[in-house]
């Protein structure tokens, strides 16, 4: 085990070599200018150059990311329990909530920003449509596979509904929303980075957009490195949730 | 059947709501001028000579995103293949998913550009946005097997292969037809911002033209448009879903 | 004298009636299976009536009537005089199902204190422990039904079954899944139980010495659509014990009844 360290660092870091190889070969054979895309290393010293500038931005990002993946989990979540309730809800919000996953965001980001305001509102904004339609989505079907027999039994004890949703239904749909976790936590940072570059207003996502104005690629790809880090990182922290539920909640 | 119109029903009842509150929005100025009322924009939709811009956008648009989700469903559900069927794999596949998952379009966006050809560029930023939702739905769906079936199938001494096809493989079924339903309006979104950055023809050049040239009726026709075809898209998947869920899940 | 009638007049409270019941299961397009015909029989109240008969024949189709979870396609169904889902109202129904129904996030603790949580009672603690150790499960209270064996989760399906004192008590194979040494314990257990609380039981079963060991009455089903092939009661002394297994009367009641089974699936 010991004998050999690097073992176990390519069985799990084989895909973050890969992905770096493929962008050197990119470049290098596709004779791709300075301009439009850095080398990998250029981008490594870009940010071991300013460290500091890139974790404020990362934190920042984070931090409004978070804040959009919570509102947007809890929003998605009460609104599948009133489908619980009624069918009739169910129909009402589907199409809606479909609209609003359709929209392109990106397009209607003036719009957004007019009415929240050119400021962290409408980036959180942002990061909340696109946590909202998947958790909505996945807890509405987990809230309707319960264990075999389980609806049976409270009926028949005569327990209240309300009593049915605590006890049986929102248990069952806790696998559900672990899944949907593990979805937004990703994109919910990505969100935040398109909203950020679009009006300029913090964070990573105008590191990049001053970078880029000035056609300084190095330090624009080092932010969206720095990026994808952090959706990485919240994606494994969201997998480790999940699998330490796994045991208690069985899907 | 008088289930499936009620839900119909309930359906287009939201549906009016939604409507309705937006043309009361729009009429009364509640959110200001960039939000113009829905007869408008409908209106503006079905002026001739803009329904012929828009459908060929629309058109446009639509078989990017159908290319897109093809490739990123059969990229997604193979990774997630690969992760189950060598299980040393696993860990590594999903590091990867999750890092090409992290990669920020508007980073890679110019790299794209000028890597692949213009009509190619929306296709592969709509198949990598789809490619992840279905490698985490096939993944789930694929590990929630019942634990009692394998037991069966290790007694009977069944090759792992047997064991995927005949236990796995049907138990992902349903979670998978839930990923590729909660993919088709990523995968349209997806090719709207993937035109953005070199297309020509499409409805994302359209909305940033509308956008620059401060178009609101434009902007507005254009989102609703693509908002549109993907809620068909998704519509239509839902067949499949509930068929999936009806058959494999038995509900 | 007038305590017995009283005794009589809430007691009626839980006897049950099935008139003429038949039930059609809707498959589909539009087609249906019949499961059920002409059902017609009753439990008076605290008595204990098991059913046995072929697999498919409709025995559990009969316990979700008196639950309420179903209604009858023709016919009628009550409990004392009442619909079923006015008794579940009530919170006086226990049931164990076939698949023991246990909730997979909670011990087998928190799984027989559930039905108090579910109705909106406080939980009775020793009420609790003392139905866990009654089934002999004390040591596993901490349990996941994951980590216990399919007889160990059907006892904790039982104690649940028992935990709100309930006036009717309706068991769908609990003991299928148990060995012959704890299944004749826990027959003897049950026993006890019924004898002391005077809970109106019915007992589905596959088992016919268990069904005459422990009812008044045994109803053999025939095969699909099952009807009633034969209504039998059974009247050895109480509190029964080990020595009747050994009886010559109850082996001979046991190869009567298994012979009118057979009849009854050959007949299909
Ligand atoms: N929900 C249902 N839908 C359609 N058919 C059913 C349903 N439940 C039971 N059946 C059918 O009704 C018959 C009786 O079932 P059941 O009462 O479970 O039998 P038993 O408990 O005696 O084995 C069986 O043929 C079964 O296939
Ligand atoms: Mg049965």
């Amino acid at each position: 085990m010991n004998a050999r360290p690097w073992r176990g660092f390519v069985a799990g870091y084989w895909p973050v070599l890969l992905i770096l190889a493929g962008w050197q070969i990119w470049i290098v054979a596709g004779h791709v200018a300075r301009i439009v895309a850095p080398s990998p290393l250029a981008v490594g010293r870009e940010i071991a150059a300013h460290p500091a500038l890139y974790a404020a931005a990362g934190g920042a990002t984070l931090a409004v990311a978070a804040a959009g993946l919570i509102i947007g989990t809890a929003l998605g979540c009460a609104l599948a329990v009133l489908t619980w309730f009624s069918p009739l809800v169910t129909g009402m919000l589907t199409l809606p909530a479909v609209l609003i996953q359709s929209t392109p965001l990106v397009a209607l980001m003036p719009v957004v920003a007019r009415l929240l305001g050119y400021d962290e509102r409408t980036v959180i904004a942002s990061a909340v449509l696109i946590t909202f339609f998947p958790t909505f989505t996945l807890i509405a079907s987990g809230l309707r596979a319960l264990p075999p027999g389980t609806a049976d039994l409270f009926d028949v004890l005569g327990a209240r509904k309300l009593a049915a949703l605590r006890l049986l239904v929102l248990p069952s749909a806790v696998p559900s929303l672990l899944v949907a976790l593990r979805i937004s936590s990703a994109n919910c940072i990505l969100a935040a980075l398109v909203a950020e570059y679009l009006m300029g207003t913090s964070g990573l996502g105008r590191l990049f957009a001053t970078s880029e104005s000035r056609f300084d690629t190095a330090a624009a790809w080092a932010a969206c490195l720095v990026a994808t880090t952090v959706s990485v990182a919240a994606y494994a922290a969201s997998r480790r949730l999940e699998r330490a539920a796994r045991g208690r909640f069985p899907a | 059947m008088t289930l499936q119109a009620g839900r119909i029903a309930a359906g287009l009842a939201g549906l009016a709501l939604v409507l309705v509150a937006w043309e009361g929005a729009g009429r009364f100025g509640w959110l200001g001028p960039s939000w113009p009322p829905f007869s408008l924009v409908a209106a503006f939709i079905a002026a001739p000579e803009h329904r012929a811009l828009l459908s060929a956008a629309a058109s446009q648009t639509l078989r990017e995103a159908a290319l897109g989700f093809a490739a990123g469903s059969v990229a997604g559900c193979a990774c997630a293949l690969v992760g189950v069927l060598i299980p040393p794999a696993a860990f590594g596949i999903e590091r990867f998913a999750a890092i090409v998952n992290g990669i920020p379009v508007i980073g890679i966006g110019s790299l794209c550009a000028v890597t692949f050809p213009p009509a190619v560029n929306p296709v592969v930023v709509a198949s990598l946005a789809v490619f992840f939702m279905l490698f985490v739905s096939a993944t789930a769906g694929l590990q929630g097997a019942p634990a009692g079936g394998h037991d069966l199938l290790r007694v009977l001494g069944a090759s792992r292969w047997v064991t995927f096809a005949r236990l796995q493989l049907p138990a992902a079924l349903p979670a998978v037809a839930d990923g590729l339903r909660l993919s088709a309006p990523i995968a349209v979104v997806g090719a709207i911002i993937g035109e953005w950055f070199t297309a020509e023809t499409g409805l994302g050049p359209l909305l940033v033209n509308a956008m620059q040239n401060y178009q609101i009726d434009l902007l507005w026709a254009a989102a609703l448009t693509g908002a549109l075809i993907s809620m068909l898209a998704y519509l239509a998947l839902g067949v499949l879903q509930r068929a999936a869920a009806r058959r494999f899940l038995g509900q | 004298m007038t305590a017995a009638a009283g005794a009589k007049v809430a007691g009626a409270a839980f006897a049950l009636a099935l008139r003429d019941v038949s039930v059609n299961y809707r498959v589909e397009r539009g087609r249906t299976l019949r499961a059920l015909e002409g059902i017609d029989f009753d439990v008076p109240e605290a008595t204990f009536c098991a059913v046995i008969g072929p697999s498919g024949c409709g025995k559990s189709t009969v316990l979700r009537l008196l639950g309420g979870l179903l209604q009858p396609t023709a016919g009628n169904v009550t409990i004392g005089g009442r619909a079923p889902r006015a008794v579940a109202a009530e919170h006086r129904l226990g049931v164990a199902f076939q698949d023991h129904a246990l909730l997979p996030w909670l011990t087998a603790r928190e799984n027989v204190a559930l039905p108090f949580a579910a109705v909106g009672r406080r939980v009775d603690d020793r009420r609790v422990d003392a139905l866990l150790d009654l089934v002999g499960i004390a040591d596993f209270a901490a349990a996941r039904p994951g980590q216990l064996s399919g007889g160990m989760r059907q006892r904790v399906a039982i104690a649940r079954a028992l935990v709100l004192d309930p006036g009717v008590l309706l068991l769908d194979e609990p003991f299928g899944a148990l060995d012959a040494v704890t299944r004749r314990r826990l027959n003897l257990e049950v026993q006890r139980i019924w004898s002391e609380r005077a809970i109106t039981t019915l007992l589905v079963t596959h088992s016919v010495e268990e069904a005459v060991f422990l009812a008044d009455t045994v109803v053999v089903m025939s095969q699909r659509p099952g009807r009633i092939e034969r209504v039998q009661p059974v009247t050895f002394a109480r509190p029964r014990d080990r020595s009747l297994l050994a009886a010559p009367a109850f082996h001979a009641l046991v190869d009567d009844l298994t012979a009118a089974l057979d009849a009854a699936d050959v007949l299909a």
